[in-house]
């Protein structure tokens, strides 16, 4: 399934009659990383959800390859999409091999215990994050910092098409937040993975990514190159604030300061 | 004893283990009781003739096999009822099941239902399952349940299933009320091989549905999010697993009354030995249980010979410490 990318057209979405998203198109495209940028509540993590399949839209449809995504079994999905959540936790005392071996889930038959080969791969994400020293700990004796790192590792051991990232660098440190996006890019380049990352840091957003999407109030308000999207306008307009926008010393993309009132 | 994941061959390995306990368990409960027994003599020549026969065959091995069948169903509910709600309080007693599975067994007594015949099996697996969709429909937010919303609803459903049995009682003559009394105490004894026989029926079937779902039920304890992100139906999982958990409670109490914390005990001490994975800790509970209530019986029938105490007195002395201790911690981690 290489080479699957995913679309959404007209996507709506409202809960309890308050609309969080109003209409959006997206289309990524495989071998591409697109980066999901704007505000607290604009629709970024609704819109995710939307195209993992996780919420139906109220209006409009999700496309998956060339035909529609309710027309796929779940497991059928689960096979293309994978999906890392935003602040994911896990209940029970699972260890970390454990956790990333249900991302193999959807590959499994019978009773779904994994195989030589599952854990083979399982394993392997966990080598590309850093993590092959932890796998027999358990989950919840991690830092917040590795457990994002162990579900982006159960996404990529899912071996999927399309990779939905919410916020996957939030609780990260420098250097971690530059690896999980090194890994992401790797996926794209080398497998043809179709990316989408929720991103905060609109810096790291505008180095990391092949494009951007800029929504606000469920609206996209731009889209395309970081230098297009990126502007000292759409920005201040996005996140009623005011910014300083100069061009990156070391990149073709801009860079953004914050101007917080004195 | 735990690896860091759990593998078919594993698990395969500590069912057998478990069950070989189990055996072994019956055997030696077999032989314990007021009365002293002798198996050389009951098995030996002639045996047939002998007391220790007649005790040993006719009272003792029907009501081993009975502790095995209710401690077994109710353990595995319990597990599954813990994975389904991702909450590691949930038990069949704690969820007010058991309660309205008895409610359904007392109605179905007083309404003159022969109280040997497979349809009080029937009645309170349909008490059962009506119970655990209206708690569940009420104590789950978002593919979670948190300790108060889930205890709330059980202390409230109890209540109701109590005043429920009550209400049955003060309508039943006095013949049948005994009857009812009994699925208020939670007790064991000596029934019918064919009652054994339906009960271990419904037990079999409902362990076996609930251990297909083990793979989904782990995935569930990431959250709905995750889980259907992982390819699981919840719906459909969720109605299954309702259904046998109703099926393992129903076959529990329509022998044994509200027998409580099994579901709660049980599950917790193998998850803290074999780790939490459903696959594995689905069978071994079904089983463990079965190890756990044989000698939990054993006590009842022993400590106070030639009088009997009911085992859900022995499980709630035991359980009712442990569940708060339970709860202390439940409620630290989730603040």
């Amino acid at each position: 399934m290489r080479g699957t990318g995913i679309a959404g057209e007209a996507l709506a979405c409202s809960y309890d009659g308050v609309t969080v998203l109003g209409g959006v198109d997206v289309v990524i495209a495989p071998g591409e990383l697109v980066g999901l940028i704007g505000p607290n509540g604009a629709g970024k993590t609704t819109l995710v959800r939307v195209l993992a399949g996780v919420t139906r839209p109220s209006a409009g449809r999700v496309v998956l390859g060339e035909r529609p995504l309710d027309s796929w079994s779940r497991r059928e999905r689960a096979r293309i999409i994978g999906l890392v959540p935003q602040d994911p936790r896990v209940e029970f005392p699972f260890t970390v091999l454990e956790v990333v071996l249900m991302g193999r889930a959807p590959h499994l038959t019978g009773l779904g215990f994994a195989g030589p080969d599952d854990v083979r791969r399982a394993r392997g994400a966990l080598a590309r994050l850093g993590l092959d020293g932890v796998e027999a700990r358990k989950l919840d004796t991690l830092s917040g910092g590795e457990r994002q790192r162990v579900f982006l590792a159960r996404a990529l051991a899912q071996d999927p098409a399309v990779l939905l990232l919410d916020e996957p660098t939030t609780h990260l440190d420098l250097r971690h937040q530059a690896e999980i996006l090194d890994v992401v890019r790797d996926g794209v380049r080398a497998r043809g993975l179709a990316a989408l990352a929720v991103l905060h840091d609109l810096n790291l957003a505008a180095v990391a990514c092949d494009r951007l999407i800029l929504i606000a109030a469920g609206h996209i308000l731009a889209a395309g190159p970081a230098r297009d999207v990126l502007t000292r306008d759409t920005i201040e307009q996005a996140f009623a604030t005011t910014v300083h926008v100069r061009k990156h010393d070391l990149a073709d993309v801009p860079a953004i300061f914050p101007l917080p009132r004195r | 004893m735990r690896p860091a994941y759990v593998t078919r061959r594993h698990t395969i390995r500590v069912t057998i283990v478990l069950a070989a306990l189990l055996v072994l368990s019956l055997v030696l409960a077999a032989g314990i009781g007021p009365v002293a027994v002798s198996f050389a003599r009951a098995f030996g020549a002639d045996g047939a003739m002998t007391t220790d026969y007649a005790i040993i065959v006719q009272t003792r091995i029907p009501r081993v096999l009975l502790a095995a069948i209710v401690g077994a169903s109710l353990a595995a509910a319990g597990a599954g009822f813990q994975g389904l709600l991702a909450n590691p309080l949930a038990d069949p007693h704690v969820l007010g099941v058991s309660g309205g599975a008895a409610v359904a067994g007392a109605a179905a007594l007083v309404l003159g239902v022969d109280p040997v015949s497979p349809l009080v099996p029937l009645a309170a697996f349909l008490g059962a399952l009506g119970t655990v969709a209206g708690v569940v429909l009420v104590a789950r937010t978002g593919g979670r349940t948190t300790p108060h919303a889930l205890l709330l609803t059980g202390v409230v459903t109890n209540a109701l299933a109590a005043a429920l049995i009550m209400l049955v009682n003060a309508i039943a003559s006095y013949r049948e009320a005994q009857g009812v009394l009994f699925w208020m105490m939670g007790a064991l004894s000596t029934q019918s091989y064919g009652l054994v026989a339906v009960a271990g029926a419904y037990a079999g079937v409902g362990v076996v549905a609930l251990v297909r779902h083990g793979s989904a039920l782990n995935l569930l304890a990431a959250g709905e999010e995750s889980a259907a992100s992982l390819g699981v139906e919840i719906e459909r999982v969720r109605r299954a697993v309702f259904v046998a958990a109703a099926l393992l409670v129903g076959a529990a109490v329509s022998v044994s009354g509200m027998i409580s914390f099994v579901g709660l005990i049980v599950p917790h001490v193998l998850r803290l030995l074999l780790g939490p994975d459903l696959r594995l800790l689905i069978p071994a509970s079904f089983v463990g249980g079965g190890i756990f209530l044989v000698w939990a019986d054993t006590l009842a029938r022993t400590v106070l010979a030639p009088a009997e105490l009911p085992v859900g007195v022995v499980t709630a002395l035991l359980g009712g410490p442990f569940f708060l201790f339970l709860l202390r911690r439940s409620l630290r981690g989730s603040r």
